[in-house]
């Protein structure tokens, strides 16, 4: 192959990987949100973001555990996710995304992980920090739920006076 | 012996000098401030004075004792005056002095000229960001000690350079100071066009829902004092050097056969091509953002005032770097065009080429690692995301300008390259600029491969292995991007330097089998000549009129 055929070749290339990559984003960028078994830990996990993406604090409550529902109230959790929504923080945002891992287990212990990437700089600057936590699940008699206290994502411990 | 004497006298001198610059620094503030200038903020005055005087009583004597010792090795009447003139070691030390001493002149001079300029402007009742030096009298005490230092170190170096010829680091090393502050003097003085403009653009068209308060004002004042206190570095230094081509004597050819000067404009090629490439991506951003709904993502406020400011400041800053970037490619080629040597017009062209294709191709292959990675993300890992089309959008809009206009620059200095090549293999493949640029791309692309694949590895073994290591494809796909980006340019350019080094290998001539030293009859030579002469050319001449079997080695 002489070199001006590798260099337009080359060039069509990348024409051809940005094409593909915009119409691939712009037609497939909101896929459907991958559906987990109904009873598994994922799902719980998924109904849990859902919610609160939702802003349906009642029912992302529901979703944790029956020992941290009885450390606090749907009230006072009510109360702590009104502001934690003042300061701006929607759970999910243009910015930022979330995605639900598989989750494993090891003895009686089972976690999934959820990474949070958030899009911060411009231009060369531009970055994606990630973090990843894992959430305890614990089987309660309603099913698979969250075993700690959580606003939205960030651990939290709920202690408004009566 | 003498190497390491010399060591002492001037580490000892630069030390000293330290204690002593600092001590009268400090002295001419308490007077100044005392007298009411640049401010009253000073305290403990007593403490001050205390502080200068026992520093100038340490460092006065003692670096005058080592400057003297230094200086006494110059008097034309010792007979090693020409080694320390020419030493490595004074040059040295005569550059780093001169590297210190104009950065903190700067730096007060910038704190001057910004105190100066917050006086006509709004400013906030508390400096929350500390901002404000506080201290007119400090600034102004740095000014004029570490000026006059400077001053006086120059006419050191200028009287140095009258004696006669210098060669090799004697003459290089202060070289790195005069090409080093205009450089940077251009950089930050560009860097604070663009500053002001971006200031300007938002003081005419202001942004969406932002109250502005007196804070802006220093955004301003930074800049404008930048620009003005770095355009007389810049303009100074790059007067000294252009006097210098044009000077009688040894130092205009010396001068312009300089390879210092030679890097230099490369480096403003470089840094032009960089920022040009940066801002036309910038304004492109702008435009990308509202044609691919992303405005969300980076704002949900901005309007098409925004986007439009966003567009014109990104391109009105880009303006001085292209010009700066044309004209000091037109100087390297003119200079190289003008040269003695005729092979430096081809060293010019082939730098010129290959640095603007070099900056391309990092910003094309950037973008094509990310652009890749995302497409891996969106495909692969978007049915297990909750939100974010936004997120993908906004980094489309950021890395497909980087991808097309990287590229673009890419192609257009690369096809050329080409074109040499084709037009005379043998000439290009043996040329050291463009081998050197094979392996720095093939060098940076294998680093970046073997980092990539290592976390892939990682993952994947983790997987394997069943660590708890999370994150899925999110955390594999811009590795997976920059390997398979960092991957293709390594391929591609390990390619071009294999054709390269089977050509060479294919043209150069079979080394002549010399015998050994010890057999062969030996006589040392003496070569005397004009003092303007051109050495190199009569031994070429003599080397050329040996009989077989002889060689002439230096």
């Amino acid at each position: 192959m002489s070199s001006n055929r590798s260099l337009l070749t080359i060039i069509a290339g990348i024409l051809t990987l940005v094409a593909v990559t915009v119409v691939v984003v712009l037609v497939a960028g909101d896929p459907k949100p991958q559906e987990f078994p109904p009873d598994s830990a994922e799902a719980a996990v998924q109904g849990y973001l859902g919610a609160w993406n939702e802003r349906d604090i009642p029912t992302a409550y529901a979703f944790l555990s029956e020992r941290v529902r009885a450390s606090t109230s749907l009230e006072d959790y009510q109360r702590a996710a009104d502001e934690f929504l003042i300061y701006g923080m929607p759970p999910n945002g243009p910015d930022r995304r979330i995605s639900i891992g598989d989750a494993s287990s090891e003895g009686d212990r089972t976690v999934v992980p959820v990474t949070v990437e958030e899009l911060y700089g411009d231009g060369l600057n531009q970055n994606v920090s990630r973090s990843t936590r894992y959430l305890p699940m614990v089987r309660d008699a309603d099913g698979w739920r969250i075993d700690e206290s959580l606003i939205w994502l960030d651990p939290t411990y709920i202690d408004y006076p009566k | 012996m003498q190497t390491v004497r010399r060591l002492y006298v001037y580490l000892l001198s630069g030390i000293t000098l330290g204690f002593l610059i600092y001590g009268l620094i400090t002295l001419v503030e308490v007077a100044l401030s005392a007298l009411g200038v640049g401010g009253d903020g000073i305290g403990g005055r007593r403490e001050q004075l205390s502080l200068a005087a026992a520093l100038i009583g340490v460092g006065l004597p003692v670096w005058a004792i080592h400057w003297w010792f230094a200086e006494r090795g110059l008097d034309p009447a010792r007979p090693n005056a020409e080694d320390e003139r020419s030493s490595t070691v004074r040059a040295l030390y005569l550059t780093m002095v001169m590297i210190f001493l104009l950065g903190f002149g700067a730096f007060a001079a910038r704190d001057l000229v910004r105190e100066f300029a917050l006086g006509f402007l709004p400013r906030p009742q508390d400096d929350f960001y500390g901002y404000s030096s506080g201290s007119g009298a400090r600034s102004l005490a740095t000014l004029f000690v570490t000026g006059a230092a400077w001053g006086y170190h120059v006419a050191i170096r200028r009287r140095d350079l009258a004696r006669g010829p210098l060669e090799g680091a004697a003459a290089w090393l202060p070289r790195v100071y005069v090409y080093g502050a205009t450089l940077t003097g251009l950089v930050i003085t560009l860097q604070a066009f663009g500053d002001l403009a971006r200031y300007v653009g938002e003081t005419l068209w202001p942004l969406s829902g932002i109250q502005y308060g007196g804070e802006r004002s220093y955004a301003f004042a930074d800049a404008v004092s930048l620009l003005a206190v770095w355009t007389i570095g810049w303009i100074g230094h790059w007067w000294y050097a252009g006097r210098l081509l044009i000077a009688a004597g040894w130092r205009a050819s010396s001068e312009r056969a300089a390879r210092l000067r030679l890097a230099f404009f490369v480096s403003v090629i470089l840094a032009g091509a960089f920022s040009v490439i940066r801002l036309t991506a910038e304004a492109a951003r702008a435009v990308l953002i509202p044609v691919l709904d992303a405005t969300d993502a980076i704002g949900g406020n901005l309007g098409l005032t925004d986007l439009l400011r966003a567009v014109v400041v990104a391109l009105v800053s880009a303006v001085p770097w292209a010009v700066a970037w044309w004209l000091h490619q037109r100087w390297m080629h003119e200079e190289a065009l003008e040269a003695d040597d005729p092979s430096r017009e081809a060293v010019a062209a082939r730098l010129d080429l290959h640095s603007v294709a070099l900056v391309g191709l990092a910003f094309a292959a950037v973008g094509t690692g990310w652009l890749v990675g995302l497409l891996i993300d969106v495909v692969l890992g978007g049915p297990r995301t909750v939100g974010g089309s936004g997120f993908w959008r906004a980094e489309l809009a950021n890395f497909v300008p980087f991808t097309l206009i990287g590229l673009g620059v890419w192609v257009w200095r690369w096809w050329p390259i080409q074109a040499r090549h084709q037009a005379d293999p043998a000439a290009e493949a043996a040329s050291t600029i463009r081998r050197s640029f094979l392996l720095v791309i093939l060098a940076a692309s294998v680093i970046t491969s073997l980092g990539s694949l290592a976390y892939v590895l990682y993952r994947l073994f983790g997987s394997l292995l069943g660590a708890n290591i999370g994150g899925g494809i999110l955390e594999l796909s811009m590795p997976l991007g920059a390997l398979v980006a960092a991957g293709a340019v390594a391929l591609y350019h390990g390619l071009a330097l294999r054709r390269d080094l089977a050509l060479r290998a294919a043209i150069e001539p079979e080394a002549p089998v010399v015998m050994p030293v010890a057999e062969r009859s030996r006589r040392s030579l003496v070569l005397l000549g004009p003092p303007d002469g051109d050495s190199d050319a009569a031994l070429g001449a003599l080397r050329e009129a040996l009989p077989p079997g002889f060689t002439l080695d230096e």
